[in-house]
């Protein structure tokens, strides 16, 4: 058993890289077989939903363009257009032809097919042009089972295996013309690697970037839920133009940067201050003890958090004991109060990561020189002079990055999930609506799918910019990076 | 280091301050155990004011939670196998990815900047949402574990880390012939004990304490997959779209309905308090280059 595919793999000889390159391209094939094989496309009419898998696909270039299916018991004829069995006609036919070619040169022949790599390239480009042009052309028309005319989108989803394997077939395309022997050679060795990269890239694929493509397929299209994802109309940019337009949507924007900005503020002047503080503490037990314990806050969920404030803040909590047993004032409900309510979040959202936020500033605090001390000391400089001149200077690299990376994600940093827990129905409509909650109550809520993917897909390409541009600017002001 | 005396003054009032801020973080968590153990007469008896520990402490409030038929109980064992299964799954396939990222395999350049990507621009909530549906895990346990399976930060402090082991000894092992997978599990695992025990605490503490996506996947009709924490976030949230009278409802006779939130409370966060102190020790060098230099 050891014998050929091992001899394959630790031969060095040119010969057998080019087979090793070979077998990689059917490899790739293999994969857009399968994936062939597993794609179709979804007839989907009100309450008729039939997937057709390719073969029917290919079957209907035989019968007359349709293919029958059993609906409630009356055989009904779905035309399947003539382009789309030719589509999937190429796709097999590539298939086939390339791996033919593949066996033929490089396995048999034992040459290198660089133009075959060009040629699988340019298949996977048409296959994902071809998919886009289907996904979103008007032009592409179709009949339903009522022989109406209606446009192909509207009607049918292909299967987003489709795209997926244009993209292996440029894969394994660039593998073929761009490898040169050395990339062959490290390939051949770092094989088991490529084997462990498998499951986390095929999660990575599903749950990241699936969502990222869905994302701007329905920012650009007007969602109902009868028509599905695939089959809502297009409508250009007036997702993008109601959201740069409208008063509440502003009003969301504008309240999420300014929820971001006070929690910049409220996340570093405390910790900032209290990792001072712990500096000064010479006792390095009492030290460690306090670190330790402030620490814990920051693990608790939001949920839990909630629960203790309200012990606290609720009418019947302990504040209002104190004022009413103590003071004989009256009880203030400070959790409904909507004047209350940024108060409330932000100082329970100090409470909880101010011990946590020290971490930072404590370990950069701890690598300052201690001889500057001594030295300054000698001066007959005071606590307040060695402050303000030795340690302070000192924090400012780090404070300038956490301010510049906070900057960077402020349309995601305004704390969405303290927000569903602190809300009630009085803010709920107003001073609660950051993107975060607004996605939920009315995106989620209201079946908006369209509008809060454009909203996401805002938010996340202002807020990829702003983390490039910060992460580039804090590297060049204090030479540190965010990775 | 030379002190003047202003300067031991000055360190007196650090540790005053200091002090404080640690009574501020601690007390609440004692007064929340405090007022668990009230029992409904003393709590009427006092109108809510209860400074330390009730005069007749009972454990009534947490006898009622984990009574018969206890939703707690259920949803608490949810929290346990959520948290035990998306750790160890999550763990071992991010740190795999971490390893292989430090070979410089063809490639890998393209494939972190591919991962970079994936951290920085998200699908958002909707088109996650919608991925979950059409594959068909709405109302399923694994909604809650396969999306968060990978997290491509953490994979890149694996691989920072797993970068700073001495090559030498992965080519000794190497040339004793062990395969890669081996190397992995026998050389390059016993020595990252730091980084998997503060990427586990901080997976296990993302997984203990997630309830938005507890509400977003699971419907009232899959309640015995709910989560403690989404359990007690229901049962303080008015805005949460949950039919309250279908909900089953804590028996709240003989203690006061504060004692039983708050038991409840503690039941939430006492698992973080005990898995703390073994990580505590783990988190200044471990969590710091994870957070610095990612």
């Amino acid at each position: 058993m050891k014998g050929k595919a091992l001899t394959l793999f630790y031969d060095d000889s040119e010969q057998s890289r080019v087979r090793v390159k070979g077998l990689l391209g059917i490899l790739a094939l293999v994969a857009v077989f399968v994936v062939g094989i597993a794609g179709g496309v979804t007839y989907s009419d009100g309450a008729v939903n039939i997937k057709i898998n390719f073969f029917y696909c290919l079957s209907a270039l035989f019968s007359d363009g349709t293919v029958g299916y059993n609906l409630f018991g009356s055989i009904i004829n779905i035309a399947v257009p003539a382009y789309v069995s030719l589509y999937v006609l190429f796709l097999f036919a590539a298939f086939v032809a390339f791996t033919a070619l593949f066996v033929a040169f490089s396995v048999i022949k034992r040459k290198d097919a660089v133009w075959l790599g060009y040629a699988e390239t340019a298949a996977g480009g048409v296959l994902i042009l071809f998919y886009l042009l289907l996904l979103t052309c008007p032009f592409f028309l179709t009949t339903d089972y009522l022989g109406n005319e209606r446009i192909f989108y509207e009607l049918y989803e292909v299967s987003v295996f489709v795209p997926f394997a244009g993209l292996l077939l440029i894969l394994a395309g660039v593998v073929q013309w761009k490898c040169r022997a050395d990339t062959v050679r490290k390939i051949k060795r770092y094989f088991v690697f490529y084997v462990m990269l498998i499951v986390p890239t095929l999660l990575v694929f599903v749950f990241s970037v699936y969502p990222i493509f869905l994302q701007i397929i329905l920012s650009f299209k007007d969602y109902t839920l009868a028509d599905g994802i695939w089959g809502s109309k297009w409508n250009g940019f007036d997702n993008f133009v109601f959201l740069f337009t409208d008063k509440q949507m502003l009003t969301v924007i504008w309240q999420t940067v300014y929820l971001s900005f006070l929690r910049l503020l409220a996340g570093v002047i405390p910790s900032v201050f209290f990792a001072l503080v712990f500096y000064h503490i010479q006792k390095r037990r009492y030290r460690a003890v306090v670190q330790t314990i402030v620490y814990i806050p920051h693990f608790f969920s939001w949920v839990v958090i909630y629960a203790i404030v309200s012990a606290f803040l609720t009418p019947s909590g302990i504040i209002n004991g104190i004022i009413v047993n103590w003071f004989h004032g009256e009880p203030i409900d400070f959790l409904s109060r909507t004047d209350l309510f940024y108060t409330n979040m932000i100082f329970t959202s100090v409470w909880k990561e101010v011990g946590w936020g020290t971490i930072l500033y404590t370990a950069s605090l701890m690598s300052i020189d201690k001889s500057l001390y001594d030295a300054a000391s000698i001066d007959g400089a005071g606590v307040w002079h060695k402050l303000v001149h030795i340690t302070l200077p000192e924090m400012v690299p780090i404070l300038v990055f956490q301010v510049i990376m906070a900057v960077g994600s402020i349309l995601k940093g305004a704390g969405g999930e303290q927000i569903l827990l602190f809300a009630t129905s009085a803010v709920k409509d107003n001073k609660a609506l950051v993107i975060d909650t607004w996605l939920y109550w009315q995106g989620l809520g209201e079946l908006k799918y369209g509008l809060s993917s454009a909203v996401s897909f805002v938010q996340s390409v202002i807020g990829f910019g702003l983390v490039i541009g910060s992460h580039k600017l804090s590297r060049k002001l204090v030479g540190i990076g965010a990775w | 280091m030379i002190r003047s005396k202003s300067e031991r003054a000055f360190e007196w009032v650090c540790i005053a301050v200091a002090t404080l801020l640690l009574i501020a973080c601690l007390y609440p968590l004692l007064y929340t155990f405090f007022v668990s153990l009230c029992s409904e007469a003393e709590w009427t008896e006092r109108q809510g004011l209860l400074l330390f520990l009730p005069s007749r402490p009972t454990f009534a409030a947490y006898g009622k939670i984990f009574g018969v038929g206890s939703y707690v109980l259920k949803s608490l064992f949810m929290s346990l196998a959520r948290t035990l299964v998306g750790t160890v799954i999550s763990l071992a396939l991010t740190a795999i990815l971490g390893y292989a990222l430090t070979i410089d395999f063809p490639g890998k350049k393209q494939y972190i900047y591919f991962l970079l990507f994936t951290i920085f621009f998200s699908g958002g909530l909707i088109p996650n949402y919608l991925v979950i549906k059409q594959i068909g895990l709405v109302n399923n346990f694994w909604s809650l574990i396969l999306p968060n399976l990978i997290n491509a930060w953490n994979a890149l402090v694996f691989k920072q880390f797993f970068s700073g082991i001495p090559k030498e000894m992965q080519e000794a092992a190497r040339i004793d012939g062990a395969g890669e997978f081996r190397l992995f599990w026998n050389i390059m695992l016993p020595l990252s004990k730091p980084v998997i025990a503060s990427i586990g605490l901080f997976t296990m503490v993302f997984h203990w304490n997630s309830w938005f996506d507890v509400m977003i996947y699971i419907d009232q009709s899959h309640s015995a997959l709910w989560t403690l924490q989404y359990y007690i976030m229901i049962n303080y949230n008015n805005l949460s779209q949950i039919d309250s009278t279908k909900l089953p409802n804590l028996a709240t006779d003989g203690v006061s309905q504060q004692a039983v939130r708050m038991a409840l409370t503690i039941v939430g966060l006492v698992p973080i308090l005990c898995i703390y102190p073994f990580f505590q020790k783990f988190l200044k060098d471990g969590v710091y280059t994870g957070a610095v230099k990612g």
